[in-house]
Parts: C-alpha cells; sequence; structure tokens
C-alpha cells in the first residue's frame, strides 16, 4: 500500500483545485505559486503521465481556444481512485505529524 | 496573435507521439504567447528554444524506451569481448585498418594520376594534334606536328576556336654573371594564355608573348636570375646569340601536368631566327594543341582532320614516295595515361599503371576483409552459449539479430580512424615509392571515405550475420547443452575464403619475383658495349670543332683518363638521329631508315664496342674520315649480305651532306644504342664531323670526385659559355628504368603487405581451430598419440588449402605476366623457379603462423585439457 510521492499529490491536488480548467500550464502555474519554487513544464507532464496510467487521473482533449494557435488542451480530471489515494495520502500525513508539539518545532538557538 | 518559429516546432513535434502532439504543442504555444506578451518576441524566442532543447532528451528517453533498454548492455558486452580477446582484437582490427590505409594509400595515387591536365578550365576542349605516318615502311608516330598544322586546321574548320604550339628547346641562358643550360626552354605561340590556365602572375596576357624576342618566366626562374629585382623588362642572352626581354611572370605549371616550362619565349621569334618557317610541312617537331567549341564532336573532327591531311601533307608525300602522313586529335586529359608516342614532352605514366595498383588495392582489400570475416566468424561460433542464455531470458531473435551485426559493425568501424591514421605516418614512406609529392588531405576526399566507411559497414554486415542469422535461429537447450559449439564444422565457407586469399597473395608473389626478373635483365643485358666508368659530357650542337677537339686533348692527357671520344650518340643514351639509307643490291629507289651515328677514330675504343667483321677506323691515314661507314651486325642480316665488307651504302640527300656513297670497312657486334624499350635496328657509324654534342671519357681512377675537379676546371677554361653537364653512363641507363622499378619496388611492398595480413588472418584462425580441438587433443594424447601425429593433424589442413591455392594461382600469374612481358622487347624467361619459390614462401608462412599455436596445444598437459569444462 503505497501512498503518493510528494510531485503526485500536489498535482493531484493542483487538478483538484482547477476543476474544469485542469491542464498543464494552470497546473504549474499553481503548484509553482505554491511551493514558491519554478517548476518547469518538463516536471509536470511525466507524473501526469504516470498518474494517467496508475488510473488516479483520466483526461480528454478540450475545444480549441484561439491563444492556443487553434490547438486542442488536454484537460485532467481525478479520478475516484485518485481521490481516495489523495486521502489516504493525507492521512498518513497527519499520523506523521500527530505528537509533534509546537515548542519542539522551534528551531534552538545556540 | 504570433506564431512560435516554425522551425523549433518541427523539432518539438519530430519526437512528439502522435496523440501527444496535439496537446503538448498547445501548451507551448499558450506559454510562449504569454511570455511574448509579457516580456517580448525575443524572449518568447529565447524560451522555446531552451524548452524545445531541454524537452528533446526526455522525449527520446521515453518514445524509444523498449530499444534502447539493453543498449548498455550490447556495449557492455562488445567492449568486453574486445578486451577478453585482446590479442584476436587486435589481429582483428589492424590486419583491417592496415588494409584499408594500403587501399587508401594506393587510391590517392590513382587519384592523382587521373587528375593530370584536369585543373584546366577548359581542359575537356582541349585537343593536341599528333601525327602518324609510315615512310619509307617504318611507322612513324609523333606526339608532335608541322608548324603550319595549327594555324591550318583553325583555319579549315569553323569549330576549332584556337591553336597554340610549342617548341622545347634546352638553351644557355646567360644573365651578367649567371649562366646556366635550361632544359625547360619551350617557345609558345601567346594564345597559350588563353588556351591554357596557366596563371600569369606579372604581366599582360594579350601581348604577352606577341612580339619576336619576348619571354615569360616562372618566379623560381625570376628568383635564380634576378634574385630581388624587377625582371620586367630585363633582358636574358639566349645561347649567347639573343638578347630576349621578360615580358611577365607565370606560375609553373601543377606536377600533375604532362608537360613543364621554366621559360616561355615567343613563338614568332622561331620565325625571326629561321628555325621554323610557316608553311613548312616536313619538320615534325612543333606540340600543337587545339581549342574546340564546346558542342563540336571530336570524332567526327579526327575524321575530317584525316581526309584534310591528304591535302596539307601533298608536296612532302611528292618528294617522299611511298610516304604517307596524317594528323589526330587526342584529347589533353589522355595524354598522360594513354600517349606513349615519339618525342613526348615529358615521361608519361601509363594506364596500365593505373590498372595493376588499382587491382592491387582491390586484392589486398578483399584480403583484409576475407581475414576480418573469417576470423569474426570463428570466434562467434563460441557465443552459441550466450545466444542461447539470451533466449531463455526472453530475448527476440530480431533483438539478437541487431545484437550481433551492430557488434561487428562497430568492430569493422573502429578500424577506419586507425586505418587514417596508419596513412598519415605512412604517407612520407609512400611518397618515397611512388616518387610523388602527394598531400593526403581527407577533408577534400570525402566521398572515398564514405565509399571506404560503406564497404566496411558491409563487411561488419557480412562478419556479423553468422551469428546473427545462422546461430540466433537455434533452439536454446541445444545451444546451452553445447551440442553447436563448434562452429568449425561449418567450415567450407571459410576454407574457400582461406584459399581466396592465399591466391590472391601466391599471385602477388609470382607478379613481384617476375617484375624484378625483368628489371634484373634489363638492368644487367649485356649492351654490346661496357658502359661501366664512362663519364659523359654534353656540349652545345655547333660549338666549333676546333674548341671540342682541343678539349678532348685536354682532357686525354689527364693521366686518370684513358680514352675520350667525341660523338653524334652515345650507347644507351635513348636518343640518336634516323635517317634513309641507299645499301648496294638491297635497295635503289626507296631508301632504308637506319640510325646514323657519327663519331670520331676513338669511338670503338672508348665504348669497348667489339668489331667482329672488317676493321675499325684508321687513326693514322686519315683517309677514313667523310667516307667509310661501320654497320652493325643487324643491319647484315637484315640486307643479306654475304660478305659486307666494301659494299657501298648511299646516304640520302635531304641532309647537308650530298647523297653519295659511303664504303663498308667492318661490321660491329650489335649494341644498344637506345634503351631495351626498344628493338634493334640497322645502324650506320660514320666518321664525320657533324651534329656532335658528346664527349665521353673512359676513366681509370676511382676518384671520380677529383677527376670530376680537374675536367671542370679544364671545362671552364675551354668552353666558358656553356654549363657543365655531366652524367655516368651507367647510373644513367639504370635511370632509364625507372618506372619498371617504382613498378617492382611498389609490386614488392604491397605484395609484402599483402602476405602479412594474410597471415594474421592465418594465425587467428589458427589459434581458434587449435582451441575447440583443445579436449579432442587431450584426448588423442591420453590415448598415446605423438606429439609429431598432432602436429601434423593440425598443420596438415592448413597445408592443403596453401597447395591448392598455388594450384589456382599459378596459371593466373603466369598468363597475367606473360602479358606484361610482352610488351617488352626484350623480356626475360618465367622458368618454373619462381612458381616453386611462391609455393614455398606462402607454405612456410603458413606452418610458421600455424604452428606457434599448434605447438602451445600440442605441448600442453592433457589433464588441463580435459578439464577445462
Amino acid at each position: 500500500m503505497k501512498i503518493l510521492t510528494r510531485v503526485e499529490e500536489f498535482i493531484l491536488l493542483a487538478v483538484m483545485h482547477l476543476k474544469d480548467d485542469a491542464y498543464s500550464l494552470p497546473i504549474q502555474k499553481k503548484i509553482s505559486e505554491i511551493s514558491g519554487e519554478n517548476w518547469s513544464l518538463g516536471t509536470i507532464y511525466a507524473p501526469l503521465e504516470r498518474l494517467e496510467k496508475k488510473k488516479y487521473l483520466e483526461s480528454y482533449l478540450s475545444e480549441t481556444t484561439p491563444e492556443r494557435g487553434g490547438r486542442q488542451k488536454r484537460i485532467y480530471r481525478v479520478t475516484r481512485d485518485g481521490i481516495k489515494k489523495l486521502k489516504k495520502t493525507q492521512e498518513a500525513h497527519n499520523q506523521m505529524w500527530e505528537d509533534i508539539s509546537e515548542p519542539e518545532l522551534k528551531v534552538k538557538r545556540t | 496573435m504570433r506564431k512560435p518559429p516554425q522551425i523549433l516546432e518541427l523539432i518539438l513535434k519530430g519526437f512528439l507521439r502522435y496523440d501527444d502532439q496535439e496537446a503538448f504543442l498547445g501548451d507551448f504555444e499558450e506559454r510562449y504567447t504569454d511570455t511574448v506578451n509579457e516580456r517580448g518576441i525575443f524572449a518568447g524566442i529565447l524560451w522555446y528554444l531552451v524548452q524545445a532543447i531541454i524537452s528533446v532528451p526526455r522525449i527520446i528517453k521515453n518514445n524509444y524506451k523498449r530499444g534502447t533498454a539493453m543498449l548498455k548492455n550490447y556495449l557492455k558486452i562488445t567492449s568486453r569481448n574486445i578486451l577478453k580477446y585482446r590479442s584476436f582484437s587486435f589481429i582483428n582490427i589492424s590486419g583491417l585498418a592496415l588494409g584499408i590505409s594500403c587501399c587508401l594509400l594506393i587510391l590517392i595515387y590513382v587519384m592523382d594520376e587521373l587528375s593530370y591536365d584536369r585543373y584546366h578550365e577548359k581542359a575537356e576542349n582541349i585537343y593536341r594534334i599528333v601525327t602518324e605516318g609510315l615512310i619509307s615502311g617504318t611507322p612513324l608516330n609523333a606526339a608532335t606536328t608541322p608548324v603550319p598544322a595549327g594555324p591550318a586546321i583553325t583555319a579549315d574548320f569553323p569549330e576549332v576556336l584556337d591553336y597554340v604550339r610549342f617548341f622545347q628547346d634546352g638553351c644557355s641562358v646567360k644573365y651578367g654573371e649567371k649562366i646556366f643550360d635550361e632544359s625547360d626552354f619551350c617557345y609558345a605561340d601567346n594564345s597559350v594564355f588563353d588556351i591554357f590556365s596557366f596563371e600569369l602572375i606579372l604581366g599582360d596576357r594579350e601581348t604577352a608573348l606577341k612580339v619576336p624576342y619576348t619571354l615569360v618566366i616562372t618566379e623560381e626562374m625570376a628568383e635564380k636570375y634576378f634574385g630581388d629585382k624587377d625582371p620586367i623588362g630585363e633582358s636574358l642572352r639566349i645561347d649567347n646569340n639573343d638578347d630576349y626581354t621578360v615580358t611577365g611572370i607565370i606560375r609553373k605549371p601543377p606536377v600533375n601536368s604532362h608537360f613543364s616550362f621554366d621559360i616561355l619565349a615567343s613563338f614568332d621569334t622561331l620565325y625571326d631566327l629561321g628555325t621554323a618557317k610557316a608553311d613548312f610541312w616536313g619538320q615534325i617537331s612543333y606540340y600543337t594543341y587545339i581549342l574546340i567549341e564546346d558542342d563540336a564532336d571530336y570524332l567526327e573532327l579526327n575524321n575530317k582532320l584525316i581526309d584534310a591531311s591528304k591535302r596539307n601533307y601533298a608536296k612532302l608525300m611528292e618528294m617522299v614516295p611511298g610516304a604517307e602522313v596524317k594528323n589526330y586529335l587526342q584529347p589533353l586529359t589522355s595524354i598522360h595515361l594513354h600517349s606513349n608516342l615519339m618525342g613526348e614532352a615529358g615521361t608519361n605514366s601509363s594506364i596500365g599503371f593505373v590498372y595493376a595498383f588499382s587491382t592491387i588495392a582491390f586484392f589486398i582489400l578483399v584480403i583484409a576483409c576475407i581475414n576480418f570475416m573469417n576470423l569474426t566468424t570463428a570466434r562467434s561460433a563460441n557465443r552459441a552459449k550466450e545466444i542461447g542464455l539470451r533466449k531463455v531470458m526472453g530475448a527476440y531473435r530480431s533483438q539478437l539479430t541487431k545484437q550481433f551485426l551492430g557488434e561487428s559493425v562497430i568492430f569493422s568501424l573502429l578500424s577506419i580512424p586507425i586505418a587514417l591514421l596508419i596513412v598519415n605516418l605512412a604517407h612520407p614512406l609512400f611518397n618515397n615509392l611512388t616518387g610523388k609529392e602527394l598531400e593526403f588531405a581527407f577533408t577534400e576526399m570525402p566521398g572515398v571515405i564514405i565509399a571506404l566507411a560503406v564497404i566496411i559497414f558491409f563487411v561488419g554486415v557480412i562478419s556479423g550475420s553468422y551469428p546473427a542469422v545462422y546461430l540466433s535461429g537455434f533452439k536454446p537447450v541445444k545451444t546451452i547443452k553445447g551440442e553447436l559449439q563448434q562452429g568449425a564444422k561449418h567450415s567450407v565457407f571459410r576454407n574457400i575464403l582461406v584459399v581466396s586469399q592465399l591466391t590472391i597473395s601466391v599471385f602477388l608473389i609470382i607478379g613481384s619475383f617476375i617484375i624484378l626478373d625483368q628489371l634484373n635483365y634489363l638492368k644487367n643485358k649485356d649492351l654490346g658495349f661496357d658502359r661501366e666508368k664512362l663519364l659523359v659530357m654534353r656540349f652545345r650542337e655547333g660549338t666549333d670543332r676546333s674548341r671540342v677537339e682541343s678539349l678532348k686533348t685536354e682532357i686525354r692527357n689527364l693521366s686518370s683518363v684513358s680514352n675520350v671520344s667525341v660523338s653524334s650518340a652515345i650507347p644507351a643514351s635513348g636518343f640518336v638521329m634516323i635517317d634513309g639509307f641507299f645499301p648496294e643490291g638491297v635497295s635503289d629507289n626507296q631508301s632504308i631508315l637506319m640510325q646514323r651515328v657519327f663519331v670520331d677514330e676513338d669511338y670503338v675504343d672508348t665504348f669497348g664496342v667489339e668489331i667482329i667483321h672488317g676493321r675499325g677506323f684508321n687513326t693514322e691515314m686519315g683517309s677514313d674520315f667523310d667516307n667509310t661507314l661501320l654497320i652493325n651486325e643487324f643491319a647484315v642480316k637484315d640486307f643479306g649480305w654475304d660478305e659486307p665488307v666494301g659494299k657501298k651504302i648511299g646516304e640520302f640527300a635531304s641532309r647537308e651532306l650530298d647523297r653519295r656513297n659511303r664504303e663498308v670497312i667492318g661490321v660491329v657486334k650489335d649494341f644498344h644504342v637506345l634503351s631495351l624499350y626498344d628493338a634493334m635496328q640497322p645502324m650506320t657509324i660514320a666518321l664525320d664531323w657533324f651534329d656532335m654534342r658528346y664527349i665521353t671519357a673512359k676513366i681509370s681512377t676511382d676518384d671520380t670526385q677529383g677527376l670530376l675537379r680537374s675536367i671542370t676546371t679544364i671545362w671552364e677554361d675551354m668552353l666558358p659559355d656553356q654549363e657543365f653537364r655531366n652524367y655516368f653512363l651507367d647510373e644513367f641507363y639504370n635511370r632509364s628504368y625507372t618506372s619498371e622499378e617504382k613498378l617492382s619496388r611498389i609490386f614488392r611492398v604491397f605484395t609484402g603487405l599483402s602476405v602479412i595480413i594474410g597471415c594474421l588472418g592465418l594465425f587467428g584462425l589458427a589459434s581458434f581451430t587449435a582451441e575447440q580441438r583443445t579436449k579432442e587433443i587431450g584426448i588423442r594424447k591420453t590415448l598415446g598419440s605423438s606429439l609429431s601425429a598432432i602436429i601434423n593433424l593440425l598443420v596438415r589442413d592448413y597445408l592443403m588449402l596453401v597447395i591448392f591455392a598455388n594450384i589456382i594461382a599459378w596459371p593466373a600469374g603466369y598468363f597475367l605476366m606473360k602479358t606484361w612481358l610482352n610488351s617488352f622487347p626484350y623480356q626475360t624467361s618465367i622458368n618454373a623457379g619462381v612458381f616453386i619459390t611462391a609455393l614455398l614462401i606462402t607454405a612456410s608462412i603458413a606452418i610458421l603462423t600455424v604452428s606457434y599455436q599448434t605447438l602451445k596445444v600440442a605441448f600442453s598437459n592433457p589433464v588441463n585439457a580435459l578439464r577445462y569444462e
């Protein structure tokens, strides 16, 4: 029983956030914004593909838009499996954080 | 709305899977548009470019992952195989590399030979007019024409655009105190600049050679005579008679030209000097080249020329009854390799050489390739187990095929850089061998390298196809059980390859022996005179008789000189005058052509010519002068005379001497006045002073340097206006066979190399077979087989192959070399020894190469042999 990696988790969450506009560019933007790091498109494509293969994501091609030179978008949606997996990952997270109190997280001065 | 650059989009598109293209490109384009809007077009393009570049490796990896998963393994196995069998790899690759480098070297040589005269812009439209005919039954085949041929042909045929005539004439050139003999002195029409592409560095190409007594000289000559001074307008004194003005500087013709010159003088000078007459068709000594129109048909023109010749030579033919002379054309670019006429402007090569060398190159490449294939297939039989295992682990047959083909192609291609390195290192040696100054610029011959790479690629494919196609087809169980380990049983193909390789070696050995034989025969054949210790000096024709006579006396007085003779021709010089004669009772109306030599009384003694009948010239009486003749044995036989002494021979009257009879007083043993390229001809030797040009001293000392010094002093004293030119006759004679010598050297070197390459192959094969039979030999030894029986067993097979190859090569070698020999009037006989030697050489080399491995196996302890599983 594996949990998701951080990248996978972020991508799935971003897709859920973006709803009908969930395709590669906004996903990348969203993650970059939240994490404060500049994620390149390339780092998005591979996990997107992997997640789709694992059936946590599904995708379809949208209608064309003029700002893309008349090209279609690949829009992603999180599947039920994907949502379950996200939940599981969150639980694992929470358990890991449990019992760690605020004071312990303070950086000690030496 | 901007579109991203098409080219970048195409790059991305090329690497993307079809079903992804739309979405991916859309993403990129959208981002591109955003970037352009935010930060401008330049940043947009830059971003797209960077994206395109960094995406490519990932995309490739994703798309071809299947095919490349095993690639690393294949490469690893290949390199392990090379390293594991180091000596085998070394033999294999170096053998192929050696073969390729030989082939490349010869190819460069051949390409140089084929490049002659092609640097002229109009080379394809330039033709040389030459003269063919029959005068008094003697064929005439001259590279030259009479003076009016060029102008007449240009005037008669509209398709002929222009002509240029050359007249080669060695002469002495004097500037101030400097005096040199220039042998590459040429007279030429001004049109030389229009027809040929010689570069005029200084001077006006329209007028440089228009006026009589003007000349253009090469840079080297300008340096030699004038040093740093501006040569234009300076004058040079030619033959101590006339002053010529320098009007231009010309670049010396490249080495790959069939003729060369250092100085070009205006052709019209010859009219002024009276040497040439504009309408005289009887003096055939001028080179004529014509330029024809692009669309003119040269063969048609040739036919027209033959018709026109009847008209042009009508007068001449009237004068000499029975004579028939006509002109025809030779393409400029064919002269160097196809023309071998009388009076060629330089020593031409022959297409035969080109064929011979190309054949050798081809043979060597074949040998090297055969080796490679043999060794690779032999070695790959050992890998049946690997193939079996790979199949068990799920390899497709197609993957195995790719693996083995790829491996042997990599292996074979490794030889190319090594070959290029060898060529680079060996090229000074090769230049030495061929006597050429060849450059090895591979960048200038990409075609050759590509062709070679293709050949080697196919060699790799063929060598790899045995394991790739044959072995990969077996059931894995069988191969793992070791049932298929022995490739040796399928060796018919391999034996055929070895035999053909040996056959080529044997053929080359036979060839080089026969060439060497012939060369030695030519050099050592008794020429009918004693050519040792003869110092030949050349003075200018027309020098005062009294001055030459006193020079002769001075030289004769030196203690280390035993004899001196002045003559118009000397033996083995390759030059002699030919004239028509009327021997008594043989022909009264039609002249017979005979070689004619004018000599003084000392000729016979100086050259050691033997008088076999009658007497020589009598020094004391003085009565022999002007009215007596010696003839050679050949003439006696030719004329069918029983008693030659006392017969009269009439002389042809067109010369300055009137036609009159001279009496034969003696017969000399045949001696060769030309070289052994020319058959013996009837000859007359007359005591007379005419056309004298050689003074020859028979010397009786070993201190040639000292002697030369004293003669130089005498010469400078007596003939100060002439350069002292001299040579030793035996050295000069040996030099006349340089082309055979070159052929022989090249043949020997490449025969040696082909044998070495062949040896490498045999060695590798023998070690392989011996290894394969380790177990068999172990068992034989355990059961009591003797050492000699085992060696015999292993060597016998190879000996059979050697003998078989010899049997094939002998007749081929005999007939081909016989054909070559037939081009010489004097040829050595081919004896059986050559063939036996070839057999012995190949057999002993084969035994030596295989015995090392064989002995190693034969001496080894059978326990080790049997335990190796």
